[in-house]
């Protein structure tokens, strides 16, 4: 009962200017009507996932269908500049982005003082599954979340959007395996010139170089470091360049990558941190030693995706198109992928929580 | 500098090219597909026993002209159409001339000025003062487009302008900013709501300069420009909510050719500029007659002897602005002129 059609008012307006065709396309149209059930009722919130300063999750329910979705409700209340930005890019992006590899915004409804997003549900990502050491994955395993990241970034680089804050945290999986870029809270429109944008983005471990330069013109390329950086961890299976702070960041990635020249990258002494600070020179170290499993072909992409020069640096379009993906063995169907069951998870926490006291006793002793 | 090798000469036009707009791909415009009403989720709200929305060709955010004219909210409280476009043409310029002081790009005014056209759509004058919602679409719109300013700023300008005294000495504690602040913070998920968090926005400007692309070979920097305000001048008025940002940039275009008395040849194909673009020819007539209606009826309004008074300084490029004056001056936009002008069939090669 408590049901509201909405959309029984749209019978009701005028079609004055419509041709006579078009009048009977409506005529059709009428009779497949589907009639829309009010969105404050067609959804039920079950039980809470998760919760961030500005907003808190719950595992939910779409009557109409009997989907499982996760409802991210917006806290709204006594912040200084009302509405939240990263809300609010959420909403913007993402009702533009439709793709198999983007998480879906299914509806919006607001509720008295809330504003709630009805996302789909994913269940694990890939920091879950790099993270459990249970779950074995091969080669081929690896080629397949790569191909659908890059998929799903691809088709937010031709939208001339881009996403700022990639890592593998962000990378959602389904349960039928399809993994699916999330969290665009970081995003923004991309593609007027010379236009200035904040270089405090990205997690710190996934940050390219010229943000950490302090540069504030940059462009596509500051993604496809982020997903070089999660190619690295995922044959790891540890952080590729996990800095504590940006200087110590920067260390970081000259000992792993050799220190940039001004041969390797022209113009970089105009930027801001290298104008003022001799760096320490570093030479490369040598790849082999290091992923000793991986391929000629996957070191080569690797190695285009962290090049220094942001003008030489990869994209995503020609990222799919690299040899990599198209040499054997053929990346594994999204379906047959490891999944992270919740045992595995419960599991990987324990062991985090190992870690961490041996950590802290190593530090004590040292 | 390296990072702007990869920057598109005109990003927005080229996502046009190359990429389906939004507009078209989630409002089938053209082809009128019932698109499940997913846009329906928003207007059951407050005022939903008093009014019932209105709902056009699908959602598309467009209506008719006697639409507007007789089952807007507003109207069905007793506006007259005068009234309410009276109201939404001040909203409009309350915008821009905060925009303009506070150096807000000009996409971000527009956007601002759509939402406010598209709230007044399904919410009525009576409930939601028009300045107000000026505000909070502007704040909203200018989060939205990443010129975000601070909610301070924007609050103490929007005094100063809606009491129309510059110099006013506006501390944070006084009892109007609060007021100001708790409205606009108030407003913005209203505002929200009402176009249904329907945020992503076809301008005309993009077009236009998508347009202007294919006429490479000479300069016409100054017709883009006067364009380019004609453009800025049509959101105070509803033209937003009845033509297709295409057909808006278009009559701009046609408009400033007229202007300028220069001709738009493409010297590859032997047709009139607009059928390049797939554009009405009827529709297009229309509709630069109705935008050139707003400069006949404030010449008529001034009389036509005191053409130096008349208050076009509203456009932010103050070049094009005064090219509009001069061209006023030299009586081409005479209301006679300008009729016979248009309505006449235009033949391909000279326009």
């Amino acid at each position: 009962m408590t049901e509201v059609i909405n959309n029984l008012n749209d019978t009701n307006t005028p079609t004055n200017d419509i041709n006579n065709d078009k009048k009977k396309e409506n005529s059709n149209k009428k009779n497949n009507r589907k009639f829309v059930i009010n969105p404050i009722n067609n959804y039920r919130k079950e039980k809470k996932i998760g919760e961030g300063t500005f907003a808190v999750v719950y595992e939910g329910v779409q009557l109409s269908t009997g989907r499982k979705v996760a409802i991210k409700k917006i806290k709204l209340g006594d912040f200084k500049d009302g509405f939240d930005m990263t809300a609010i890019r959420e909403i913007k992006f993402l009702q533009e982005l439709k793709h198999p590899n983007i998480i879906e915004l299914i509806d919006v409804f607001s509720n008295k003082t809330n504003l709630n997003l009805v996302l789909e549900f994913l269940d694990s990502d890939l920091e879950k599954i790099i993270k459990a050491k249970d779950v074995v994955f091969s080669v081929a395993d690896i080629k397949s979340w790569m191909l659908m990241t890059l998929r799903g970034l691809y088709h937010c680089h031709r939208s001339f959007i881009l996403h700022r804050d990639l890592k593998p945290n962000n990378l959602l999986i389904s349960s039928n395996g399809q993994l699916k870029i999330g969290d665009f809270g970081l995003s923004r429109d991309y593609g007027e010139p010379s236009e200035v944008m904040t270089s405090q983005v990205v997690t710190r471990w996934y940050r390219a170089p010229e943000l950490l330069f302090g540069a504030k013109e940059y462009g596509y390329s500051v993604d496809m470091w982020s997903v070089g950086c999660i190619f690295a961890e995922l044959m790891l299976r540890t952080p590729y360049l996990p800095g504590e702070n940006d200087m110590e960041q920067l260390d970081i990635i000259f000992r792993a990558l050799g220190t940039p020249t001004e041969e390797t990258w022209p113009g970089m002494k105009l930027l801001p941190v290298p104008s003022k600070v001799e760096f320490s020179i570093y030479p490369k170290t040598p790849w082999r030693n290091l992923f000793t499993a991986a391929g000629y072909d996957a070191l080569d992409l690797l190695e285009k995706m962290l090049t220094y020069n942001p003008a030489k640096r990869i994209s995503a379009q020609d990222a799919l198109l690299h040899p990599y993906f198209r040499n054997k063995p053929r990346p594994t169907n999204p379906s047959k992928l490891p999944h992270c069951t919740k045992e595995d998870i419960n599991n990987s926490k324990k062991r985090k929580n190992l870690d961490g006291e041996e950590k802290i006793s190593k530090r004590l002793f040292v | 500098m390296e990072y702007r090798q990869n920057k598109p000469k005109f990003p927005l036009g080229n996502y046009i090219n190359n990429y389906q707009p939004y507009y078209y791909r989630n409002r089938n415009y053209n082809n009128g597909n019932n698109n499940n009403g997913n846009n329906n989720y928003f207007y059951k709200r407050r005022n939903n026993n008093i009014h019932k929305p209105i709902i056009r060709k699908e959602n598309t955010w467009l209506y008719t002209t006697e639409e507007l004219n007789s089952s807007t909210p507003s109207i069905k409280d007793g506006y007259t159409p005068k009234d309410e476009l009276k109201q939404r043409w001040k909203a409009c310029a309350f915008i821009m001339s905060i925009g303009i002081t506070m150096k807000i790009p000009q996409t971000t005014i527009a956007t601002a000025c759509i939402y406010l056209h598209r709230f007044y759509c399904r919410k009525s004058l009576k409930y939601y003062p028009a300045y107000e919602i000026a505000a909070a679409s502007l704040y909203l719109a200018s989060k939205l487009t990443d010129a975000q300013r601070r909610l301070k700023d924007i609050i103490i300008v929007c005094i100063s302008k809606a009491q129309k005294n510059a110099k006013l000495n506006i501390n944070e504690k006084t009892h109007e900013f609060d007021k100001w602040k708790k409205t606009i913070l108030y407003h913005e998920l209203e505002v929200l709501e009402t176009i249904c968090c329907d945020v992503n926005v076809d301008h005309p400007y993009s077009h236009l300069l998508n347009m202007m692309e294919k006429f490479n070979d000479s300069d016409h920097s100054n017709i883009v420009k006067l364009a380019w305000c004609f453009i800025n001048d049509s959101f105070k008025t509803t033209m937003c909510l009845r033509y297709p940002a295409q057909i808006i940039a278009a009559s701009a275009l046609y408009m400033a050719c007229k202007y300028e008395g220069e001709v738009l040849i493409n010297k590859d194909v032997q047709v009139a500029w607009w059928n390049e673009f797939n554009i009405n020819e009827h529709e297009l007539l229309t509709a630069t007659k109705e935008m050139a209606d707003v400069y006949v009826r404030i010449i008529k309004k001034n009389n036509l002897g005191n053409i130096s008074k008349i208050p076009l300084d509203k456009n932010p490029s103050v070049a094009a602005s005064d090219a509009i004056k001069r061209k006023i001056q030299s009586t081409l936009l005479s209301p006679e002129n300008i009729n016979t002008s248009i309505t006449s069939s235009p033949s391909p090669r000279n326009l």
